[in-house]
This record gives structure tokens, sequence and C-alpha cells, in this order.
């Protein structure tokens, strides 16, 4: 035994105790702050929106370490349905952990707050389409959590909006390692639904690359990780998914019980957007097994949904399968026309550039009668990954 | 289920109980004085308190967190820590 371990108590039963008694009496002072957030968060909605960024920075009523996490889960909440609504929250998540302050709560605990509300509104730029905004943020998340101290957790979480990010730029690979990472973390820290989660990530990951059997099988290990009533939109959301890998990998009798299994949940969280995702794989699953009337009518529907609400991407490559049934039964004069009138919708969509270059194939070929299935399995893939890589380019001379 | 926003006193304490052996364990591994023992486990049990919602496993992270910093404040010392 060295000199100085006989300093150490052989228990530390005092220690503990006096611990446990000071903690007891900062919780109080915690549940107030959590109530007073709430209270906060209304009155900064009941501001008008110009006058919301003012009111958080000069009122130190607003700087509270639990107003940002309510901010940030506010901003979260607002990722599918108002993707602008998140970018505001999360702004103000940012203004309001700027004004923390260091002596109350701590520098590690500043920190961290300051590095999620960052990595809030790298997720939410994301998501509102501003890629570049959205590295910055995230870097400047990573920095504030080098200073806090590197809380795991968070570091985690920061990985996990990375690699959406990186899925965003197409760079799948890259995705996959920061989720690898992220994972490592949640399994550390014995939080299963998080780790199924980041594991149905990282299959959609591979899903975007076109690796379809690997999806499929972290789909079905995350799947059975994560607790469905926690996020009942993730539930679907990789069920979804995972029936569209197996149907993309020819798994079709599969991808029809996986779809039959998966079909109360849609109707059950009643979205219209996956009611209309649900009719495409219904339709294409169709497809697969031959039942091409029933493929016709359920991509029809979807098709038409999509161009309803103007999303260009959707619309195109629900067209695409639909033309793969015209061509399964041969149908030219169907076809022409299915092409003639893709390309004036996609024009002025959201459809980029390669996009409708891929597009305008299709068109000329089909006018030339020299349409097969081959070149719409290649415009449909090629669509796939330019959805998740705005850089990529439509190899024209490739057969 | 969710998650409660904020732990309470007893939620704190079942904490500790459960995990005292491995809390000694890791303060006499790095050989940590009573009173540096006492501002560790207060800042992990107020480090859990205000995380509270987003941690999955409370007694995993208030353990990591403990020997992170003892580690940390052992550091310049020492490396390694006494095993046994």
């Amino acid at each position: 035994m060295d000199e100085n371990e006989k300093e150490a108590p052989a228990e530390y039963e005092g220690a503990i105790e006096r611990a446990a008694g000071r903690v007891g009496r900062h919780l109080e002072g915690l549940l107030r702050e959590i109530d007073e957030a709430a209270a906060r968060f209304s009155e900064i909605l009941a501001a008008g929106q110009p006058e919301r960024r003012g009111l958080v920075e000069a009122e130190p009523r607003f700087h509270g370490l639990k107003l940002c996490d309510l901010l940030q889960e506010k901003s979260r909440e607002a990722w599918f349905t108002d993707p602008g609504g998140a970018v505001e929250l999360a702004e103000l998540a940012v203004a309001v952990a700027g004004r923390l302050d260091i002596d109350h709560y701590g520098v590690g605990l500043v920190e961290e707050a300051r590095a999620l509300a960052w990595a809030h509104l790298g997720n939410a730029s994301r998501i509102a389409s501003d890629l570049r905004r959205a590295e910055e943020a995230l870097q400047t998340a990573e920095s504030c959590l080098e200073r806090s101290g590197g809380d795991a957790l968070a570091e985690a979480q920061i990985l996990s909006f990375k690699a959406s990010l990186r899925n965003s730029q197409g760079r799948f690979e890259e995705a996959a390692e920061l989720l690898d990472r992220a994972l490592a973390i949640y399994r550390a820290a014995k939080d299963r639904h998080l780790e199924g989660k980041t594991l149905i990530k990282k299959g959609m990951t591979l899903g975007y690359s076109g690796r379809f059997a690997e999806a499929v099988r972290l789909l079905q290990r995350g799947l059975a990780r994560i607790d469905p009533a926690e996020e009942p939109r993730l539930l679907v959301s990789a069920r979804h998914n995972l029936t569209l890998y197996l149907e993309e990998s020819g798994q079709h009798r599969e991808a029809l019980s996986a779809l039959e299994a998966t079909r109360g949940l849609y109707l059950e969280l009643g979205e219209r957007m996956h009611l209309v995702r649900l009719r495409w794989l219904e339709g294409k699953i169709a497809r697969g097994l031959g039942r091409l009337d029933e493929a016709e009518a359920a991509l029809r529907e979807a098709r038409d949904a999509f161009v309803e609400r103007g999303i260009g991407f959707d619309a195109a490559l629900v067209s695409l399968d639909l033309a793969m049934v015209y061509v399964q039964r041969g149908e030219t004069a169907e076809i022409r026309r299915l092409a003639a009138e893709m390309v004036p919708i996609f024009e002025s969509r959201d459809v980029h550039q390669e996009a409708l270059a891929a597009l305008l194939l299709v068109r000329r070929a089909a006018e030339a009668e020299e349409f097969n299935l081959a070149l719409l399995q290649r415009v449909a893939t090629f669509l796939h990954r330019a959805r998740h890589d705005p850089g990529m380019r439509f190899e024209r001379e490739q057969g | 289920m969710c998650p409660a926003r904020q732990p309470s006193s007893c939620d704190l304490r079942q904490i500790l109980a459960e995990a005292k052996p491995e809390i000694d364990r890791i303060l006499r591994r790095w050989r940590i004085s009573e009173a540096e023992a006492e501002d560790l486990i207060t800042s992990a049990l107020l480090g859990v308190s205000f995380r509270w919602e987003r941690i999955h496993d409370h007694r995993t992270w208030v353990l990591r967190a403990i020997e992170k910093e003892a580690r940390g404040r052992r550091a310049p010392h020492r490396e390694e820590p006494d095993h046994g």
C-alpha cells in the first residue's frame, strides 16, 4: 500500500449522505425553474415573432437552463410540421444558452447547453434545406461540447445530427461512421431505445446508398430495441423503410407481410403523407408481385397526391414506377403520354436540373419507343441518390 | 410513458443506495479524500438532475460521472489507478 492510499477511506458513507443532503436542497430550485420555463415559453409565444429574439436576449428572466431545454424540445416537435418554426425555436435556444449564468450552473452544464442548442439549430437548418448553416452550427456545437468536458450523451446527440447532415450531403460512408460512434455511446449508457433508433438511422443510411440487404438487417435490429410508445412516428418510419428495402431487394412476399403488419400503424397515426407513402409502397409491391392493375391504381393515386402538394421528387419517382407497369404491359401509348406529362410538371417543382435532365431522357426514349425497364431502373436509382446528393450528375452515356 | 422532468430526493437516494459499493470502489481506486468525495458526488447528482429527462440509465450515468471526475482530479499526478 502506498502513502496516498492510506488517505482514502474504506467507505464514503458520510460523504454520500452529505452530498445527498446538499443536492436535495437544490431540487426545489430545479422544480421551480421547470415550472417557470413553461410560463416563460408561453410568454415568448405571446410576443410577436419579430420581438421574440430581442425579448429573450434582454430579459434575465429568460436566461434559464430549463427554458433552453424546453426551446430545444419544441424545436424538435416542429421538425416535421414547421421547419421554419423549428429553426426559429432553435435560434431562441441558442440565444438563451449564450446568456446562462456560469456562476449559477457551472461551466460544464452551460457549455453543454450551448452545444446542444447549436446542434438543434444545425439540425433544424438541415431540415429547412440550409446545409451551409447546418454545417457551421454543428461545428460550433462541437467546440462548445469540447469546452463542456464532453458529456457522452450530448456527444452522441451531436454525432447523430451530424450523420443526418452527411446523409443530406450524400456522404453516406461518413454518416455510417458517425452513427457507429453514437451507437457505442448509447450501448455504454445502456439506453436501448436510443441504440435502436441509431440502428434504424444507420439502416436508412445504408438504404440511401442502395445497400438494401444490410439496411434490412439493421432496421430489424433497431425495431427490436426501440420503445414504440416513446416515438410512434419513428416506428412507422422504420417499418415503412424496412418494407421498402425488402421490396427493393426483390423480397416481394416478405415486403407484403411487413406492409400488412404495419398498415394499422399508418392508419393509427393518420398523417396524410404517411398514407400517401403507404399507397406508393402498395403499388410497388403489387407491381413486384405482378398484380399490375392493382399497382397502377395505387401508383396513380400516390402520384396525384404528390403532384397536388408540389412534392416533385416523389412525384417523379412514383411516375417512374407507374411507367414500369406500362412497360411490363407493353402499353407504349400510355408510356408516351405519361412521359410527356412528367416534364412540364417537374419543370416548375423542386426537382433539380440533373433530375430534370434524367426525366427528359425518359421522355425522348418514350417518343422514340426505345423504352425499357433497365432505363427506368437507372433513372429511378439516380433520382433516389440525387435526392440525398445535390451535387450528383446523371450519366447520360451509360447504357 | 414520458420520463419525469426531474428526480425527487427519493430517486437520488435510491441511486446512491444501489450504487454505493461501486461508488466506494471508484473513489478508493482513485484515492479520493472524504471532502473531495462529497464535492464529486454532489456534482454528479446535480449533473444527473439537470439532465434527468435525457438519461435513460441514471445510475450508470452517475457512476460514469464520478469516475470521470475522479480520474480528472488524479490525472496530473498519476495516469493509472490502483486496482484491487
